[in-house]
């Protein structure tokens, strides 16, 4: 090994302290970065690859009944590989030992063939055989959370009839890696799942034998999407066509890539702040190394060292302390990045590949590393490479003081002479007495981040949960019915009140923009659903037009007072101008609005209805689930209280964990920043210090000075935190706008104190271990030393 | 003021080449806002082989003059040669290369690399000369080979410069420059290290400028050069170089 290598080995062994600060720094950055980027390629692999072994379909539209007969005119249409007709009704499902009902949607296959599109992947058990009627397949994600397998039985509400059905199998499907009932906002596991079954004997109970309602299309390469879409629609017209749409607009499909999309840009994110915080750790560490290395440095020149070997060897020091942490990052972020996974897969519902860990991706984070240490120690690097032997070699002339602007304010009047001597030091280095602060605030600012997400869900479930949805559940018809079932609800047992529902789904235009979603109408007088924005604001429903939820007003680019085209997907399906009476910046899903009545007369029908909102008594809540398990009208039941639960647990699934990390990679940062802060004040002010002891102060008076300095900058740093913090959580509450869900922009006061006593903490401790060490100074030896 | 047959000695007088040609040297430096000049037109020849000393107050511009011959400095104005390199035209690559092929230096505080052991701190510049002695023997020749594996802050003052001297030798250099080698020792530690110098020069033939503000150490010189204000205010030459041991401070 050359003596300079040894050097470098001596030297990171003896900073091992603000080493480690700057590593764990580094390897919290990376490993962030690694685990999801990791994630993001595997999950982005595991579905393109499912979708092409499944064959998942590009085009998907469902009709009320069509002849199989119109797939061969379908197939005829330019752009057209593949069409594939199916059957598929909703199903109320009867779980021995469940008292709830669920909801099953019954999809037809055809046993002993290879599907044409949206093939199926066995997971557990086998398929159902040709004859055998009663056998199906359940989707993973409903057999998990009722802890279904091949064997077990249950009873089928559909059409009217009851069924008796075996699975024989557990399946995942292209089309419900996400699997969302259509009545939901929010994945409910428990109470909806997807169920496959023989295309003969689903028919025979449907009366659809020799028709279709569901209509999966594959398209050609280099075909266009929207004018197959056209054509599609002009075909299907006469059989009550709900409007064909490509995959950007299929529930499952929307939401995954929604979140790929997240993750991205997450990915990116984090590990970014942490960069720059290394980067700005290796300015001030490597700087005041060279500072202390001067006469090394003069030294190895004098001996004919060149300024580039010189160079080489700081940055060669910056780069290991990066590489270190960096190496430390790829470990910890394939753990983490598992377990990011495994969280997944609980969601997403596709044969999931193992973290993939790719060259690029460890690759992109070594050069994002290294190029963040380069940076961070440039300056450093050029001062040493710059050092003239001969100078060096002088004593460093005394530092420039001079008496600040603040003290022409005559404030200094007030301090006493250690009050001086901190605002000189901060006023002699003032980018890095600036630095330190931004730092700081840094690590406050992403402690308020990572608690303010918890915050910011906690107030968006409260206000949906309990201002706009007061109802106990909401009751969803297999079709419209006449208002007189308001009536029936009501004779329910258990049933205390009832505010009557229309729903229907249509295709809302403004321009080139489409969105396909529900329209629900809500009585006016009605105050089981009502329209809270994020600030909790209640708005009165307008007596006309429609109220547009936030989002949607943004995918169709418009606002109150413009018109949209709205063409209902049932009934008379002519497009017409509807206008828009209200945005409302709710939290929750991204339904459309509108008056009952004023729905009614748009889509030219006498009062009809397709669901309701109750009031339960909950004493008489399993007999009223009961009655609904017998009623065959009605397809599906919501509670309040079960959505409320799982939006709850996937978000604590989705972002405890992370959480946990963000608190804890702030956490380090925080202390990282101050301790090495601590220390390089220490190191610059020894020989000053011991003088002072020197001339009769005590330690605790010299300690005083050189901590002063500590606090200054961390009263400032952490209100500049919460600022900053509250920047950065506007930013994450608009990355976080999805489909799904909105979050309001609040900070608790809690999340405040705890970032500001982490931070706070973090400084006491560095203090404490630099207290320790002024304790320790070698009075006699400071002072020998030339430096 | 001197002579001025003193001042320059030809190479006739003493049968050796002159290594170092300087003519004309001035140097002027700002040391914070004030202005210094530390030379102020200064003509020197050293020749192969020789012990010189050059004497002088601190201030007089001795330790410049030497960072001048050594490279480690540029003039501000005036003639300066080692053999065919001129050193006032080079750059900062070719300074580099001349004290990297020629050049040995001791430092008053040493200037050892406080994180590497005697034996590394010599191979530091092993690491990078042509054909430099073995690590061991160069420490050997400063009468150091058991402490070779200690760090400098577990020897002594006078171990720590034989350290700088046998780092300084290692690589054989053709001259070997000394700024105030003993100012930071006591007498008899100081007559060790001197004694290494001597023999440095004796043994290997080392070209050695040794600057001190102690006269003394002149005793064991060929030639003492006494520098006053910037300028050489007096050469002399001695009939018998004393041995270290002799010197007296």
């Amino acid at each position: 090994m050359k003596a300079l290598t040894r050097k470098l080995v001596r030297d990171l062994a003896a900073m091992r302290g603000q080493a480690l600060a700057i590593a764990l720094v580094v390897a919290a950055g990376v490993a962030v970065f690694v685990a999801m980027l990791g994630a993001l390629d595997s999950l982005t692999a595991s579905r393109d690859s499912f979708y092409d072994q499944a064959r998942f379909a590009d085009v998907f539209v469902s009709v009320r009944r069509a002849p199989v007969g119109v797939a061969q005119r379908l197939a005829e249409i330019p752009g057209v590989s593949r069409v594939m007709t199916r059957v598929i009704a909703e199903a109320t499902l009867d779980l021995p030992g469940i008292e709830e009902s669920i909801t099953g949607r019954v999809v037809s296959i055809q046993p002993g063939r290879e599907a044409p599109l949206n093939a199926l992947y066995l997971r557990s058990g086998r398929a159902p055989e040709p004859g055998r009627d009663g056998e199906v397949l359940v989707s993973e994600a409903f057999a998990s959370a009722r802890g279904l397998a091949p064997g077990d039985r249950m009873t089928a509400l559909l059409n009217g009839r009851r069924y008796e059905l075996v699975i024989t199998g557990v399946a995942l499907s292209p089309e419900y890696v996400f699997q969302i009932g259509s009545a939901d906002s929010i994945p409910d596991d428990r109470r909806f799942g997807v169920l496959w079954m023989a295309e003969d004997p689903l028919a025979a109970a449907l009366d659809m034998r020799g028709v279709t309602n569901d209509i999966s299309i594959a398209l050609s390469p280099g075909a266009s999407e929207p004018e197959v879409i056209a054509a599609v629609d002009r075909v299907l017209q006469p059989y009550g066509c709900a409007g064909a749409f490509g995959r950007s607009l299929h529930a499952s499909d929307r939401f995954v890539t929604d979140e790929l999309r997240q993750l991205r840009t997450t990915a990116m994110f984090i590990p970014a702040i942490f960069l720059a915080v290394a980067a700005f750790l290796l300015n001030i560490v490597m700087a005041r190394t060279v500072a202390t290395e001067r006469t090394q440095i003069a030294t190895l020149k004098a001996f004919g060292y060149s300024s580039f070997r010189i160079a080489k060897h700081y940055l060669e020091q910056a780069l290991v302390l990066a590489g270190v942490g960096a190496a430390l990052g790829v470990a910890l972020g394939a753990v983490l990045g598992r377990g990011m996974l495994g969280l997944y897969t609980g969601y997403y519902r596709f044969p999931v590949m193992p973290l993939s860990l790719t060259r690029r991706t460890i690759g992109i984070a070594l050069l994002a590393t290294l190029g963040a240490a380069a940076i961070g120690a440039f300056a450093a690097v050029r001062r040493a490479a710059r050092e003239v032997p001969a100078e060096a070699m002088k004593p460093e002339p005394p530092a420039r003081f001079t008496r600040t602007w603040i003290e022409d304010l005559g404030v200094t009047r007030l301090l006493s002479p250690a009050g001086r001597m901190i605002l000189r030091g901060m006023a002699r280095r003032p980018a890095r007495a600036l630095l330190a602060i931004v730092g700081m605030a840094f690590a406050a600012a992403i402690l308020v981040v990572g608690m303010f997400a918890g915050d910011a869900f906690a107030l968006a479930m409260d206000i949906q949960f309990s201002a706009v949805q007061s109802e106990d559940a909401t009751v969803s018809f297999v079709r419209a019915l006449p208002a007189s079932a308001e009536d029936d609800l009501a004779h329910m047992p258990g049933v205390l009140r009832v505010e009557p529902m229309r729903a229907v789904g249509a295709t809302l235009r403004s321009g080139h923009r489409t969105w396909r979603t529900a329209l629900v109408g809500v009585p006016i007088d009605g105050d089981l659903r009502r329209l809270v924005d994020r600030d909790r604001r209640v708005h009165a429903l307008a007596p006309e037009g429609l109220v547009l939820g936030r989002t949607v007003a943004d995918k169709l680019d418009v606002e109150a007072g413009d018109r949209v085209i709205v063409e209902p997907l049932e009934g008379d399906r002519t497009p017409r101008p509807v206008f828009v009476s209200q945005v409302v910046d709710e939290v929750l899903g991204g339904s459309v609005v509108m008056e009952i009545g004023a729905l009614q007369r748009f889509l030219g029908e006498e009062r009809q209805i397709t669901g309701a909102l109750l009031v339960l008594d909950r004493r008489e809540e399993s007999v009223f689930h009961e009655r609904v398990k017998r009623t065959p009208a009605i397809a599906s039941v919501g509670m309040r209280r079960v959505a409320y639960q799982n939006l709850e647990r996937m978000i604590d699934d989705n972002m405890g964990t992370m959480r946990v990390f963000e608190i804890f990679f702030a956490a380090i940062i925080a202390f990282a920043i101050v301790y090495n802060n601590a220390r390089i004040a220490l190191a610059e002010r020894s020989r000053e210090l011991a003088s002072l002891r020197v001339l009769g102060f005590s330690r605790g008076e010299v300690s005083r000075i050189l901590l002063g300095e500590l606090l200054v900058s961390t009263l400032v740093a952490i209100p500049l935190g919460f600022l900053l913090g509250y920047g950065m959580a506007a930013g994450v509450a608009a990355a976080y706008a999805t489909e799904m869900m909105r979050i309001p922009l609040v900070v608790s006061s809690a999340t405040y104190a705890t970032a500001a006593l982490t931070v706070a903490v973090s400084a006491a401790l560095s203090a404490l271990i630099v207290r320790r060490k002024v304790d320790h100074l070698d009075l006699v030896g400071v002072l020998k030393t030339r430096d | 003021m001197s002579e001025p047959e003193t001042r320059v000695v030809s190479a006739g007088e003493t049968g050796r080449e002159a290594v170092f040609v300087a003519r004309g040297l001035t140097k002027t430096y700002r040391m914070g806002d004030v202005e210094v000049q530390a030379l102020r037109g200064v003509d020197l020849d050293l020749y192969d082989g020789e012990m010189a000393v050059l004497l002088g107050p601190s201030g007089s511009g001795k330790s410049t003059l030497l960072n001048i011959l050594g490279g480690l400095d540029t003039p501000t104005a005036g003639k300066v040669h080692y053999r065919e390199h001129d050193l006032f035209a080079a750059d900062d690559a070719a300074l580099t290369l001349y004290r990297r092929e020629h050049v040995g230096f001791v430092f008053q505080f040493y200037n050892l690399i406080p994180s590497l052991t005697a034996r590394e701190n010599v191979a530091l510049v092993t690491d990078i000369a042509e054909r430099p002695f073995p690590v061991e023997e160069a420490l050997a020749l400063v009468g150091l080979r058991e402490r070779m594996d200690h760090f400098p802050v577990q020897m002594s003052g006078g171990e720590q410069q034989r350290v700088a001297i046998a780092r300084a030798i290692a690589k054989r250099p053709d001259v070997l420059l000394c700024d105030e080698p003993t100012g930071a020792l006591d007498v008899t530690t100081g007559k060790v290290v001197l004694e290494a110098i001597a023999r440095v020069n004796k043994e290997l033939g080392t070209t050695v400028a040794i600057i001190t503000h102690n006269a003394s150490i002149g005793h064991m010189a060929d030639r003492v050069i006494t520098l006053h204000d910037g300028r050489i205010a007096k050469v002399t030459r001695n009939a018998v170089k004393a041995v270290p041991s002799e010197l007296a401070w």
